[in-house]
């Protein structure tokens, strides 16, 4: 078993200069280690920051005080001095993240969205069509859809594009942010496999889950954050109940906010 | 690890006591995008115009490390070698296509001026070239012969891309591309843009007001306010995570879908 | 023959002005194909009736020169035949129509048919100097892009040319590369002329009245037509014979005859085709 991610007394506080520059701390003293071949389960009750580590650990938010290393082509790169483009190398090589939420992008193809970070690697393109018909099949969306930008789908397909999307590839870092919320029993079922799949591939997984039954069959370990002290200032929630506390409440989009690029 | 194609150097432009850059840096490395956002009169227009050499720094440097990997400076070329380099391994595309494109002259010779520029003599060769890419930005190839006056907003804007890409340049510079088209239009736009500057591996500085755009095609972006570059970060980390008080304006200010 | 007027200098111009066009007529034949700006004067005539190539030849005429005025090949149209009265009245010279016995021949439109000799000099009326105004209208740009030798933009007009008409429509006016630096419009003889200015033995002038231009081709300097690969340059042909003198290899101009639409076509050298006619040429 491999470390591949260490975060150490970490800390993470949001400064809103739109608010008369009140101070957000939503996540303090956090420590964990993650390693290949298991599932770490994040726990805790809203507001405890861990969609916000989530964030922190892939580089979408900027890291805060303590420590995050992560264990990026054999090297522990440490995110607070990771410039922007070793944090894209580490996402291209190391790390994905699956949030609720798809990025859609217009006029991409269901299929061609899949396949994409295949491509970014150099996969043949005929292997990499081939990958994402085969995961897509899995997750049960149908065919006639795939060829479609998924903007008119439905939510439960479009996250289901989005797990695909995130396993299609097994990263040795995978942080998944409910990624069943809005899914049936089967795909449930499902995403269970694949994650148990790229478990047994040696991938380090770092999962919230919204389900207790879900956590129990696919997590190995939990790690339970609490709301950090001095915390009282609850952020608002964004449009979906289903979403997780924001740390920057004020800003950024309410849907999904994964580093598309 | 790649060397930067371009290289701005603590790049200074002074309109009389008033500055329209200050000191801004960065690098940029082959298949990077970089988004300058900012307000009109933030400075990110003068700054793509000093940096493709189209305006005087009052101090500082861009550098451009061309084909064969030397150096260059943008502002100590002679005035030849600069604009060699501008119709053959770099692109510039306007916000206007009027400003871009020769309106009297048809898209297949739109498209074939920098490959006669640069020495092609054979008709039906430059014309077979031009056609490609007129397909690859999705126009079809029997309009090859209609002027740019007979051609809708997107197409003008597509067909100066073309225009620009057709020697293979390595780094585009481009202005509000997506400026004044309909919202319909500039998606097929970004996502041709998107999808070239992958495939090409080209290195892209985009100017643009719009957020939405910035975060669907750039990977770093640079926040400019009063001449000054406030915050630049990975795009995704500036947008959802934002520092500086102005950003932090921006960001809220963006109307959301 | 018209008695000499006076109260003017020698040719009309005083003689700082020759001199100072001479001094742009040098720098021109010094850079083949280069416009040189001169400080056009005013003549007695409106713009466009052939104040440039007045001002050359009364720049370069002397009291032993024989001149020959064309005006679309022709010694007898009402251009040609005053801007021959306005020399012999200011400069008393002699006028000829006859190409062989011209020292200077000033033109319009055409390149005499009879080859030119060594020592005799062509002076071009040019409307519009600039090749490359076609598509670029800045005058500031289009110096630019002859001094850096950027000719990218010459041809999108030819190529312009084909995908509009099916090959290099150009009949007038049709560029040139002198010595293989500056591009020209050797303006606006026909394209059928073209090869006439390759390695001429003569001295070519051509000035710009209204833009205030005057540029040169020296006695044997290259002076290439351009065109593509697939598409080489060609001059017009044509499939009939000069009705009158029977020539062949001359540029002919179609003539309606009568209400009837009957036409005949006959060389546009009305020297050319005289003279063939005298040496026993057929006649119709």
């Amino acid at each position: 078993m491999t470390t591949m991610l260490i975060v150490e007394n970490f800390g993470k506080t949001f400064t809103l200069h739109q608010q008369g520059g009140v101070r957000l701390t939503a996540l303090k003293n956090v420590s964990l280690e993650a390693h290949s071949g298991e599932c770490l389960a994040l726990t805790g009750p809203s507001g405890a920051g861990k969609s916000t580590l989530l964030r922190c650990l892939y580089g979408n938010y900027l890291p805060g005080e303590g420590r995050i290393a992560v264990n990026s082509r054999n090297k522990m790169l440490d995110l607070s001095r990771a410039g922007p483009r070793e944090i894209l190398e580490m996402r291209r090589e190391t790390m994905s993240h699956v949030s609720q939420f798809l990025r859609v992008i217009p006029r991409v193809a269901a299929l061609d969205s899949v396949a994409e970070p295949l491509l970014e690697i150099g996969t043949d393109p005929e292997k990499a069509k081939k990958a994402a018909k085969s995961l897509l099949t899995r997750l049960r969306i149908p065919e006639r859809l795939w060829s479609l930008a998924p903007a008119t789908f439905s939510g439960g397909e479009r996250q289901r594009v989005n797990v695909a999307r995130g396993f299609i590839r097994p990263w040795p870092v995978m942080l998944l942010d409910e990624p069943t919320a809005s899914l049936d029993a089967a795909n449930r079922q499902t995403v269970r496999e694949l994650i148990l799949e790229v478990k047994n591939g040696g991938s380090a997984v770092i999962a919230i889950f919204h389900d207790e039954e879900m956590r129990r069959l696919a997590a190995d370990r939990e790690h339970r954050l609490e709301p950090p002290q001095g915390a009282a200032m609850e952020p608002p929630q964004g449009p979906s109940s289903m979403e997780p506390p924001q740390g920057s409440p004020s800003m950024g989009p309410p849907r999904g906010r994964e580093g598309e690029s | 690890m790649t060397l930067p194609v371009l290289s701005a150097v603590e790049v200074d432009k002074w309109y009389g006591r008033r500055a329209a850059c200050r000191k801004i840096s960065f690098d940029l490395h082959p298949g990077e995008i970089l988004g300058l956002v900012g307000e009109s009169g933030s400075g990110k227009t003068t700054l793509l115009n000093v940096l493709a050499g189209r305006l005087t720094p009052s101090g500082g440097r861009a550098l451009y490390r061309d084909e064969n990997g030397e150096e260059r400076d943008m502002h100590q070329l002679s005035e030849a070698e600069r604009r060699r380099l501008l119709r053959t391994e770099l692109g510039l595309v306007h916000q206007h296509p009027r400003d871009g494109l020769r309106l009297r002259a048809s898209a297949g010779a739109n498209i074939g001026e920098r490959l006669m520029a640069g020495g092609w003599r054979h008709y039906g060769q430059i014309r077979a070239e031009a056609a490609q890419w007129l397909e690859r930005v999705e126009i079809p190839a029997d309009r090859l012969d209609d002027r740019p006056t007979e051609y809708s907003g997107g197409m003008r804007q597509r067909l100066q891309i073309a225009r620009n890409l057709v020697t293979r340049p390595r780094l585009l510079f481009m202005d509000e591309p997506t400026g004044g088209l309909d919202v319909s239009v500039q998606a097929k736009l970004l996502d041709l843009i998107r999808h070239l500057a992958n495939h090409l591996r080209l290195a892209v500085v985009l100017v643009t007001h719009d957020l939405a755009v910035a975060r669907l095609l750039s990977q770093r972006l640079m926040v400019m306010k009063d001449g000054e570059s406030v915050e630049c970060g990975l795009t995704d980390q500036v947008l959802d995570d934002p520092q500086h008080p102005y950003t932090q304006l921006l960001v809220s200010s963006m109307l959301q879908v | 023959m018209t008695t000499e007027e006076t109260g003017y200098n020698f040719a009309y111009l005083d003689e700082d002005s020759k001199r100072m066009i001479r001094r742009a007529i040098l720098k021109a034949v010094a850079l083949p194909g280069y416009q040189v700006p001169f400080a056009g004067r005013e003549m007695p005539m409106p713009y466009g009736w052939g104040t440039g190539g007045i001002q050359v030849t009364a720049s370069v005429i002397g009291p032993d020169d024989v001149l020959k005025v064309i005006d679309q090949g022709s010694d007898d149209t009402t251009n040609a035949v005053s801007i021959r009265s306005f020399f012999a009245k200011t400069a008393g010279v002699a006028t000829t129509s006859r190409t062989a016995e011209a020292s200077i021949i000033q033109t319009r439109h055409r390149i005499p048919e009879r080859p030119l000799k060594s020592g005799q000099i062509m002076v071009y009326q040019v409307p519009i100097p600039e090749p490359l105004r076609w598509l670029e209208p800045s005058e500031a740009e289009t110096r630019t892009l002859h001094a850096l030798k950027e000719y990218g933009l010459m041809y999108v007009k030819l190529y312009e040319d084909i995908s509009r008409h099916g090959t290099i429509a150009s009949s007038y006016d049709y560029p040139v590369e002198v010595f293989g630096r500056h591009i020209m419009s050797p303006s606006p003889i026909p394209r059928f002329d073209n090869p006439k200015l390759d390695r001429s033995p003569a001295l070519h002038l051509f000035g710009a009245g209204r833009e205030k231009r005057i540029y040169a081709i020296p006695p044997y300097t290259p002076a290439r037509s351009l065109d593509f690969e697939d598409y080489p340059f060609a001059p017009q042909s044509w499939s009939q014979v000069c009705a009158l003198c029977g020539a062949a290899d001359s540029y002919l101009d179609e003539v309606v005859m009568d209400d009837g639409g009957q036409r005949m076509f006959v060389c546009s050298d009305s020297d050319y085709c005289a003279s063939r006619l005298e040496k026993g040429g057929r006649t119709q």
